[in-house]
This record gives C-alpha cells, sequence and structure tokens, in this order.
C-alpha cells in the first residue's frame, strides 16, 4: 500500500501565475493496538516551477488554453503524468478570480490537475493558505506566539491572524502591486485600476493629482512613491481593522485585530510579529524600481518605510512570493478519521454545500435543516449536500444519544425525498457507530458518514477517495477539502 | 509564555508544567498526583459493584462467574488463577448458554472494574445492534469476575464458539483508571497464545469512545469471520 498522496498546488494569480508538486506522507499515528487514525506525518515540496507571467488576452481576461499549455509544460519538465496526481489544489487568486472568466479558466484547467483536484479562490481561503505555505502557522505553533500573516499579491492583500498555531480571523483587501501598470519604455502609466482609483480620490493631495495619475501620463517616480505611500498606510490600517476605504474591502474587516489605530499599533498589544508574504513582500530590499511593470517594488518600498518608522517588528516570509500555491499544495487537504462509513463507488464527491445542524438543539433537526436549506438557497432535489453535526461533546455519545439522533436522521432522509448519497460530517468521533446505526435504519439507502474533520470556517466540502496503509477495509481515511467561496463574487 | 503553558497543559493528561516549590512539587500538584493514584489502586481493588450488576446482568440473567481465583486480593497476588475457571463453572455455564455460536462475549474486570461500569451500558448495545445488523449470532454474555484475558477462550471454547470476545477492564495509569480493552480470538481453545489475538484498545471517553469501538469491533469480528484469522495472523494480510 502507497503512504503518500502526490498533491499539487497551482496558483493563478492576477500579474504571475506558478504550481508546485509536493508529497504528503501519511501514517497510522494511533496508539498501538487502538483503533486507527492515520494522519498526515510528512509535507514535503517535490517541485516548485518557475514563476511565469499570467497569460491575458486582449481584454484582460485570463487566456485559459494558453495558461493551460504553460502549465502542461511544466509537467513534462518533470515527467509528470496527470494520472500521478491524487488531490491537489487550483486557486485562481487576487483579481483573476474576479475576471469573468474565472470560471472558464477553472474548467480548462481542472482538466489538467488529476480526479480530486479543488478549483476554488475566495478571499478566506486564500488568506489562510497563504499564512500557512508562509509557514507562519507552523511557526506560531512551536512558538506560541501570535502573528499576522499579510500576503500582498499583483490584485490583493490577504490577512491571516494566527495564534497558537490556529487562524482565528482572515481578511482580504483588493490592493496590490497592480493597482497600477507602468510603462518603463515608453516612460508612461499604461493602466490605472479600480482600486487605485479609490486611494486616488480619496486622499485630498493625490485627488488634486489625478490627472497626472491616469492611463497614458508620463510616469513620475516621486508621484508614484507618495501614491504607494498612501497605499502601505491602508494596507496597516487594514491590518488593525480601520482602513479608511471601506470599499476596498473584500471581506469584512478584521476585528480580533491587535489595536484601535495605526497610531496604537506600535506597540502591537496582541501580535507578536507581522509576516509578509506574496510577490509584493518578495520585493522588499529591491531598489530597482524598474524591475517590475507596475507599483510592486513602490510599494515594497512605502512598507518598509512606514513599518521601521513605527518600529513595528516584521519578517518576509522564506519562499514569500510561493506562499500561496505552497499552502495550496500542501495545507488544502485533511485526513478524516479512520473509523467512518462509506461505499468508495460513491466517491469522489465534489463541491457539496455544508449544511450546519445543532444536534443538541431543541428544535427539529428537518426545521434547522429547512432553515439552512432557504439561506444558502439550496433544495434536497437540487443535488447532495453534506450536513455537519455540530455541538456535539465527547461525553454526550451514548448509545441512546447516537440512536435517538439516527432516527432524527432517518426521518429527515426520508422525508425530503433527500438526493443521495447522504453525508453526514462530524469533528468528534462517532462516524462508524453512526454510519452503522443509520444502515439499520434506512438499510437501502446510501450513507457517508466522515468525523474528524473541522469545518467551521467552511461553505463546502469535497470528499476524495480512500487511502489506506493496510489492506484491512477498517482503517481507511478519506481526504477531505474544505473550502470557503468557489469564487469570487463578480461584484462587491 | 504562562498562557502557552496553559495551552500546553490542555493537549496531554500528562503533568506537565506543574510547578515546584525549592526541590519539592506544589502541594497542589502532590496532592492531584496521590489523588490520581489513589484512583488506580482503587480501580486495581475494586470489584463490579452490586449495582452495577443488577442493573446491567440480572435484567438478562447474564451468569456471573469467577476465576479460580478465591478473591480479590488472591487474584491480584496470584494473577495465573484468573486464566482458568473451574471445570464445574463451565459445566453450569454449558447447561445455561447457548453453545454453536459466531461471537462468545465475556465480560471481565480484569484491573480496573471501573472501566466496565463506566463504558459497558454504551459499548454492549452498539456491539449487539451490529452484529445483529450482519446476522452473526451471540450467545448468552458471560460476566468473570477476578479475569484475566485468557478466561474468554476457555469460555469460548466449551460453548464451541468461533469468536471469543473479551471486554476486560485494562491496568490503570496515572491518568486514565477507567480504559478498557477487547481481546478478540478466532478459534480459541487450548492452543491460544497471546499472538493468536486481536487489541482493541483503549477504550474509553478519552480515548476511542466506546459507541465508536464497538462498531470497529463489530467491523472487524465480520473480518476476522471472512479471513478466518486473528491475532498476527491477521495483522499479517496487510
Amino acid at each position: 500500500m502507497s503512504n503518500a498522496l502526490i498533491s499539487v498546488g497551482i496558483d493563478i494569480g492576477t500579474t504571475t501565475s506558478h504550481l508546485v508538486v509536493t508529497k504528503l506522507t501519511f501514517a497510522n499515528a494511533s496508539l498501538v493496538n487502538a483503533a486507527p487514525n492515520l494522519a498526515i506525518t510528512n509535507r514535503e515540496i517535490i517541485f516548485e516551477s518557475d514563476v511565469f507571467l499570467t497569460p491575458l488576452t486582449a481584454t484582460g481576461e485570463i487566456a485559459a488554453k494558453q495558461t493551460a499549455e504553460l502549465i502542461e509544460k511544466a509537467y513534462q519538465t518533470i515527467g509528470l503524468k496527470k494520472s500521478d496526481i491524487d488531490t491537489g489544489a487550483l486557486i485562481i487568486t487576487g483579481q483573476s478570480a474576479r475576471a469573468r472568466n474565472a470560471e472558464e479558466v477553472s474548467a480548462h484547467l481542472a482538466e489538467l490537475a488529476g480526479d480530486f483536484v479543488v478549483e476554488s479562490a475566495g478571499p478566506h481561503l486564500e488568506s489562510a493558505l497563504a499564512a500557512r505555505g508562509s509557514q507562519a502557522v507552523d511557526y506560531s505553533q512551536r512558538t506560541g506566539l501570535t502573528i499576522l500573516n499579510i500576503d500582498i499579491g499583483g490584485g490583493t492583500s490577504n490577512y491571516a491572524l494566527v495564534a497558537d498555531g490556529t487562524i482565528i480571523e482572515t481578511a482580504c483587501l483588493n490592493v496590490g502591486g497592480r493597482m497600477l501598470q507602468l510603462d518603463w519604455a515608453n516612460n508612461t502609466i499604461s493602466a490605472v485600476s479600480d482600486s487605485a482609483l479609490v486611494v486616488i480620490n480619496n486622499n485630498q493631495k493625490l485627488s488634486q493629482l489625478a490627472s497626472q495619475l491616469k492611463a497614458g501620463a508620463p510616469l513620475k517616480t516621486g508621484l508614484l512613491s507618495q501614491l504607494a505611500q498612501e497605499v502601505a498606510k491602508t494596507i496597516l490600517l487594514a491590518a488593525v481593522g480601520r482602513t479608511p476605504y471601506l470599499e476596498l474591502m473584500l471581506t469584512n474587516a478584521l476585528t480580533s485585530s491587535p489595536t484601535q489605530s495605526l497610531q496604537s499599533l506600535q506597540p502591537l498589544q496582541r501580535v507578536d510579529e507581522i509576516w509578509l508574504s506574496g510577490g509584493v513582500a518578495s520585493a522588499f530590499g529591491e531598489e530597482d524600481l524598474t524591475k517590475f511593470n507596475d507599483l510592486g517594488v513602490f510599494i515594497a518600498q512605502a512598507l518598509t518605510e512606514e513599518l521601521d518608522k513605527q518600529s513595528i517588528p516584521y519578517k518576509v516570509a522564506p519562499r514569500a512570493i510561493r506562499a500561496t500555491v505552497i499552502g495550496a499544495g500542501l495545507h488544502t487537504l485533511q485526513l478524516s478519521g479512520s473509523t467512518i462509513g462509506f461505499s468508495v463507488e460513491n466517491l469522489p464527491l465534489r463541491n457539496l454545500k455544508l449544511i450546519k445542524v445543532d444536534a443538541t438543539r431543541s428544535s427539529s433537526m428537518a426545521t434547522q435543516i429547512a432553515q439552512q436549506m432557504q439561506q444558502r438557497e439550496h433544495h434536497w432535489q437540487q443535488s447532495p449536500v453534506a450536513l455537519v453535526l455540530t455541538g456535539i461533546k465527547g461525553e454526550m455519545l451514548s448509545f441512546t444519544f447516537l440512536k435517538d439522533l439516527a432516527v432524527e436522521l432517518s426521518q429527515v432522509f426520508l422525508d425530503a425525498s433527500a438526493c443521495e448519497p447522504f453525508v453526514l460530517v462530524s469533528e468528534v468521533d462517532l462516524a462508524m457507530a453512526l454510519n452503522l446505526i443509520l444502515k439499520g435504519q434506512l438499510p437501502d439507502k446510501r450513507i457517508i458518514t466522515v468525523d474528524g474533520i473541522n469545518v467551521a470556517a467552511g461553505d463546502y466540502i469535497d470528499i476524495g477517495r480512500p487511502v489506506s496503509t493496510s489492506a484491512d477495509p477498517n482503517t481507511q481515511s478519506l481526504p477531505i477539502v474544505v473550502k470557503t467561496l468557489l469564487f469570487y463574487k463578480s461584484d462587491k | 509564555m504562562q498562557a502557552r503553558t496553559e495551552q500546553l497543559k490542555t493537549l496531554t493528561p500528562a503533568r506537565i508544567g506543574v510547578s515546584r516549590t525549592g526541590s519539592r512539587p506544589l502541594t497542589s500538584t502532590w496532592l492531584s498526583f496521590r489523588a490520581d493514584h489513589a484512583l488506580a489502586r482503587d480501580a486495581v481493588h475494586s470489584e463490579i459493584s452490586e449495582s452495577f450488576l443488577q442493573q446491567f446482568a440480572t435484567p438478562r440473567q447474564f451468569p456471573l462467574i469467577t476465576s479460580t481465583a478465591e478473591d480479590r486480593h488472591d487474584f491480584i497476588l496470584y494473577p495465573p488463577k484468573g486464566k482458568r475457571a473451574a471445570q464445574s463453572v463451565l459445566a453450569e455455564l454449558k447447561k445455561v448458554c447457548p453453545s454453536d455460536i459466531d461471537v462468545q462475549i465475556v465480560v471481565s474486570d480484569g484491573l480496573s472494574a471501573l472501566a466496565v461500569e463506566e463504558n459497558l451500558l454504551d459499548l454492549l448495545p452498539m456491539l449487539e445492534y451490529g452484529f445483529s445488523l450482519s446476522n452473526i449470532t451471540v450467545g448468552q454474555i458471560v460476566i468473570a469476575k477476578y479475569a484475566r484475558v485468557a478466561i474468554a477462550d476457555q469460555i469460548g471454547h466449551c460453548l464451541n464458539a468461533k469468536i471469543a470476545l473479551n471486554l476486560i477492564g485494562e491496568r490503570p495509569g496515572l491518568s486514565c483508571a477507567s480504559g478498557l480493552s477487547a481481546y478478540i480470538t478466532y478459534n480459541p481453545g487450548p492452543q491460544t497464545v497471546s499472538s493468536d489475538r486481536t487489541v482493541v484498545s483503549n477504550i474509553h471517553k478519552g480515548g476511542t469512545p466506546p459507541t465508536e469501538a464497538g462498531a470497529f469491533i463489530v467491523k472487524t469480528i465480520e473480518r476476522i469471520l471472512d479471513k478466518k484469522v486473528s491475532g498476527v495472523k491477521l495483522q499479517q494480510l496487510g
């Protein structure tokens, strides 16, 4: 039995794209003789592609076919076949995910990326992946320090606040190096993004100079630095949940932020360190302003100044530009518990909507489900959903409790003419027992129960085919990917 | 750092970050150690309580037997006595228990009667539900006092069961005095040795919950019946 999964992470960014191929090793982490529990024991990067410019069409959309070709070429370089890939994530990040054809691009590329590759983006997921890929989460877990990871890319800045190795909050600001595109050869500004206009128009000094900050205007580095300073301040203000430009937030602002204002950012009360990742972070220390044809280096310089001026401790993450893609390759996948219930012919399942029900509340499960379905604009008949059982604590797991739960669930499944297979997800260890009891209630229905999975922050779930370290069919785990939004909303 | 220590302490029942005064532990640390040690010792010396037997065994007339040990003290001092029941006891069991069954369940106090009392009320219904769903026949459940693992093989052999399943209290530790193990033997008999047994250990609320363990034991027994081996030989199948 193979005890490793090959995972690929592909990041299609606003400016650049790249991929990593990683190997996830798993083993039975349970005590000798105790019921099995597979866990990922090692995560290793085996290949990193070059960073290439994302091919765009004349109208500014991502050129799906060309992008696919570039990725195919990267596979060929290392002799990787589609069939070698077990899992992975294709993420269309930043503003590119808001491009009109994100879904088309995704469909084109998913083909290339094996059977079980999630195509997803979404500001929260992206922020979380960047914090994992930058190693901020790992570092926080080892040291107990609270870290704010800010991943500043071409299109967006993604924030993740990490304490004791747990991501407590994420947010996304629509600001990045690509706000302005520069044509160094002709010494002109070639494009100004909507988000740049927001910053320019809302700033007294800059708005007076707006005519010099539009497409076609001659390039003045002093003025660009001035704009970059404003952007840097905005990025740091959003770090404390106080952006002056609310329309630039693609998510809610951070609420558990360290302080109330930029002035009191120093000293940071709750955050021990700020970590910076993403393309702009990788430009820290770069002195050649003409290195890229956008505002990236300017923002990097302005940020360095601002952080130093305020004596805010920060670190540029190792492999800063690759943080998101490394996160995607190494950290999107979880393994379920190993005492679960499923039939392999029902797998894989993708994009199941998560419907959360509190198994300990007095209101009936059917009522709760109906409410959630309405909120999430879903009907049983449309497609299978995954019911998440919340509120259950380990000490509640008596036989009577599970039996009652199974009886109630089976009524729900029978009444709703619901879409099979029925999928139940829990964090506590109950899946094999619940599956067995449900089989007694509904012998003819297809039921999948998994546990050991935390879906608190998720909206959708993908379930892959089982993995195992032994021939025993009772000691298999399912690879699970919990996702937030599938795509950015096209406009906020 | 204080918060970090507290957070790390939640990850393990082990005694970490317990502090000290001079060269000695804090009074509170020492008292909690003594309390846990006392709990472990009590578990070893405890007997399955009358009230539990009345609630659990009497209604369904589970036969209650003892090993060749005279009492708990004798059992602790002379462990081999716990491995066997007297021939007269077995003869009596033959009269009241059905034989030629798939699984003979024996509930043994082992080294922690507490483990039996805390887990059986959830573990046993789960096992019975699962066995009946899979059409696996279970005879009469036998409760054995002062009993060790091997006694179930003797009982299973005597009742001609394909499988002996011993649900037995584990040796208590300082962090848990109520862990239960399930020892499963295919074709139990005098020839049975330790390596013939498949074990599911660490069954308690803080380990594998009894309900989940029950489902896992059912599935494991289905596989053992199919493969006709248990223990190391089962593991060697992959």
